[in-house]
């Protein structure tokens, strides 16, 4: 099971509160909320703090809504640094990185970069 | 539905079991073979580890317990000794029925297990041991084995792969355990948020792998999954190590940190000037020298790769069904050939004639090839008896060696499935009522320890296996006795040993005073020879006193397409397997008159019987004053066919008859001519059968 959880903080930006099961089963919910987000936020927060298992499906589609927000003059930024279990699939997905991607105009715009030290 | 990957791991993991089986038995002969101590580790670890990526989580779990044991054996700090050879064929066992059907496995069986085999785990190191994986330690020591080598691999999965199941970052774990490696999502694919459809794949990976393990190696990895993904493997120059200063270059650092993708490194570096160029323009080398180095470059790059293509291309993996399926339909071109020969034939048109005869030319070699795909090596069945006799032979406190040869002898896929239960009732009751026990073998003189033997050979158009035993023998005297008392022989019946020993494939015949576990269990060896007629083959058995038995199964390598004999009689038409046919000679008025209405001919000083089939089928019409008699043999004795006409030979491609059908005793099959008539197949052992009592009714 996957919870999305729409909070504000403090300043009033939007923070999707993640826990659960960031798998391929909740991948539309997934997407609909961060579409659901973007339509009507420029600053998005994201919080994975409570997710036990995220999967490339996922992942994938973070990295979807983070290109997309860029392309938008938006942001989506992540809340905290990742926890371990998360941190190991960045690593060994190959989604660890220190500079951002390829396709990526700002070299350090990347959602992960430096989320791990070592990629 | 089963994705076909799963499928494929399903099929997969079958075989490594059956091999593991293997291996787990030659361990028992030769426990300090650390050869086969790896094979079974191997074995273990595949099925762990592919297990997991498909799903089958309980079996993975179940499975790393006995390779961390295993794991041990290997380092020698664990004995391979009989009791673990024991479990781990229980073991074996059990992952299969998990494989079968996971939730019909019961789960206190697996609880049991799994505390037998930590029960193998040195006391002081069992919960390190269980912690800690045994894929690193296996990797650190398969790292000490050879040199290691870098590759570039690019893996680009299926768009679909996440809907098929297959967890493609189970894959990325799985290179990474073979080795120092970089792998770089490549994410340059991946639609923006309104457009992208989140259960499909977008992504792909670069990845830079430094290993001992070979291309190979790296490729199995990805086995499940090559058919619908691109994987692309390029070692880098032969003893270069990305990680080695001298050889790491400024581009595979970039591809590594995911700065640059394979594709735009490739496209930077067709920018630079080739090193050709610059020689020929510094005048250090001629145009021509150029030309040449270039030409042996790219004739010494083509032979490379084409020994890469004929490695990864020299066996493919092929679903059953559509071979059957294949064979169906060059089973109507023969059909259709037949036709055109015949129509070509009655138009008397040369041109169209060659273009008949070369259309019968290629449909004869697509045939060959056809059935030829079909053929798999019979040694896959025989491996499986070694652990039935291992088995049975403990069960009944016997100590037997099973020896087999010619295990690459090939027969039709289908020959050999419906073999294996016949074979293993034949091994079962030599098991059981051939071989003495320990203290009767002493007593006749015998090693105590008895053996069986599984042969098979090629012998013309068919396969001869013989399943020998040294054991005490077939008890004619007790045979007969049995025969009268069941009321297949009378007492007065006059029988040779041969055909005394031949009557346990008799119905209903048992020699067994008691029902064991083992044989005897209301299924005789008339089964057997049920099933082996059913393939179209024949059984003979052959017995010395105190010296052993030996069976002898003939069968044809081939159940889909036949050459035959096309015969007719009453104006229907008959075909005979062509392979059981030995001659054709005439039979008249006079023939029949000198024989008195028996049913005789004589063949070259010898009398040989025949069954008139006209008589047979009840067929109306007149027989023609010359008749014709093929003469077959079966069971090793002439029994000649009377028919009209012989017509000539013929391709039959083999159609059964259908439920309705499928009792008719003397027609084994149909086939449907070039004219689009059918023709029956005619059951030889079946007709002979029904003749011979018929004949014994007649005469007594």
């Amino acid at each position: 099971m996957l919870s999305i959880d729409e909070q504000r903080d403090e300043m009033g930006v939007l923070c999707l509160r993640l826990a659960g099961e960031a798998d391929i089963r909740h991948a539309v919910a997934l997407r609909e909320s961060l579409m659901t987000a973007f339509r009507q936020e420029s600053l998005v927060r994201l919080n994975l703090a409570g997710v036990t298992q995220l999967d490339l499906s996922c992942l994938q589609l973070l990295c979807s809504a983070h290109h997309s927000a860029l392309g938008a003059q938006k942001a989506l930024s992540l809340d905290e640094k990742l926890h371990g279990a998360l941190s190991e699939v960045l690593r060994c997905s190959g989604f660890g990185r220190r500079r951002g991607c390829a396709r990526s105009s700002e070299p350090d715009s990347c959602l992960w970069a430096r989320e791990i030290s070592e990629c | 539905m089963l994705s076909v990957q799963r499928q494929a791991f399903l099929e997969e993991a079958r075989e490594l079991l059956s091999e593991l089986e293997s291996s787990l038995l030659q361990l028992e002969e030769s426990p300090g073979d650390l050869e086969v101590v790896g094979r079974v580790f191997r074995a273990m670890h595949t099925i762990k580890g592919s297990g997991a990526m498909f799903g089958f989580e309980a079996v993975s779990a179940f499975t790393h317990e006995i390779e961390t044991v295993y794991d041990l054996v290997r380092d020698e700090k664990v004995e391979a000794s009989r009791p673990l050879i024991d479990l781990s064929l229980q073991a074996r066992d059990h992952i299969l029925a998990m494989l079968e059907d996971e939730t019909a496995v019961e789960e206190t069986r697996t609880r049991t297990l799994v505390e037998a085999f930590r029960a193998f785990l040195p006391v002081a190191g069992p919960c390190e041991s269980l912690k800690t994986s045994a894929v690193p330690e296996v990797v650190a020591e398969e790292q000490a084995e050879g040199p290691q080598r870098s590759f570039r691999i690019q893996f680009r999965p299926s768009p679909d792969i996440f809907l098929s199941g297959t967890n493609p970052l189970h894959l990325l774990r799985e290179i990474e355990e073979l080795g120092e490696c970089r792998i770089v999502a490549q994410t340059e694919n991946v639609p923006p948020l309104d457009e992208i459809d989140p259960e499909r794949c977008y992504l792909y990976w670069d990845i830079l792998l430094t290993t001992t393990a070979d291309e190979n190696a790296i490729r199995d990895v990805f086995i499940f999954v090559e058919d619908e993904s691109g994987i692309d493997i390029e070692p880098l120059a032969e003893g270069g190590r990305i990680d080695s200063d001298e050889h790491q270059k400024l581009g595979e650092i970039l591809v590594a940190q995911g700065a640059l993708t394979v594709e735009d490194l490739k496209a930077a570096l067709a920018k630079q000037r080739r090193l050709g160029s610059i020689l020929v323009e510094e005048k250090l080398i001629s145009e021509d020298q150029l030309a040449a180095a270039l030409e042996e470059q790219r004739k010494s790059r083509e032979k490379a790769r084409s020994r890469g293509e004929q490695d990864a291309a020299a066996t493919i993996r092929v679903p059953t069904e559509r071979l059957d399926c294949l064979v169906d339909l060059v089973g109507e071109l023969v059909t259709v050939r037949s036709r055109l020969s015949a129509s070509a034939a009655a138009r008397l048109d040369p041109e169209l004639l060659a273009i008949a005869e070369e259309v019968e030319r290629l449909t004869e070699e697509l045939r060959a090839s056809t059935l030829n795909i079909r053929m798999l090596a019979i040694g896959t069945t025989f491996s499986r008896f070694k652990r039935l006799v291992r088995d049975l032979s403990r069960d009944l406190g016997k100590q037997i060696e099973l020896e087999t040869t010619g295990g690459d002898t090939e027969l039709d896929k289908t020959v050999i499935e419906k073999l294996g239960d016949p074979l293993v009732h034949i091994i079962r009751n030599s098991i059981d009522h051939g071989i003495e026990d320990p203290d009767g073998r002493r007593a006749a003189g015998k090693p105590v320890q008895g053996t069986v033997r599984l042969a098979a050979e090629h012998s013309g158009d068919s396969v001869v296996i013989r399943i020998s035993d040294d054991g005490k023998g077939l008890d004619a005297g007790a045979i007969r006795r049995k025969a009268v008392e069941k009321g297949i022989i009378s007492d007065q019946d006059e029988l040779s040993e041969t055909e005394l020993h031949n009557l346990i494939f008799a119905p209903g015949f048992s020699t067994a005073t008691t029902v064991s576990s083992v044989s005897g269990r209301g299924v005789g060896m008339d089964v057997v020879k049920k099933a082996i007629d059913a393939l179209r083959g024949s059984v003979t058995v052959e017995s010395t006193p105190g010296s052993g038995t030996v069976i002898r199964i003939r069968l044809p390598l081939t159940l889909a397409i036949i050459d035959s004999l096309l015969v007719e009689v009453g104006g229907e038409k008959f075909v005979l397997p062509l392979s059981l046919v030995e001659e054709c000679v005439e039979l008249t008025a006079r023939d029949k008159t000198a024989r008195h209405g028996r049913n005789l001919v004589a063949v070259r000083g010898q009398l040989v019987p025949y069954v008139p089939l006209r008589q047979a089928f009840a067929l109306a019409g007149q027989a023609p004053a010359i008749e014709q008699v093929v003469v077959t043999r079966h069971d090793d004795r002439p029994v000649g066919f009377v028919v009209d006409r012989v017509i000539g030979e013929h391709q039959t491609v083999i159609k059964s008859l259908g439920r309705v059908y499928r009792d008719i005793a003397g027609l084994s099959g149909a086939t449907i001519l070039g004219d689009g008539k059918v023709a029956l197949i005619l059951d030889v052992p079946q007709l002979v059968a029904i003749a011979e009592l018929e004949e014994n009714a007649a005469y007594g």
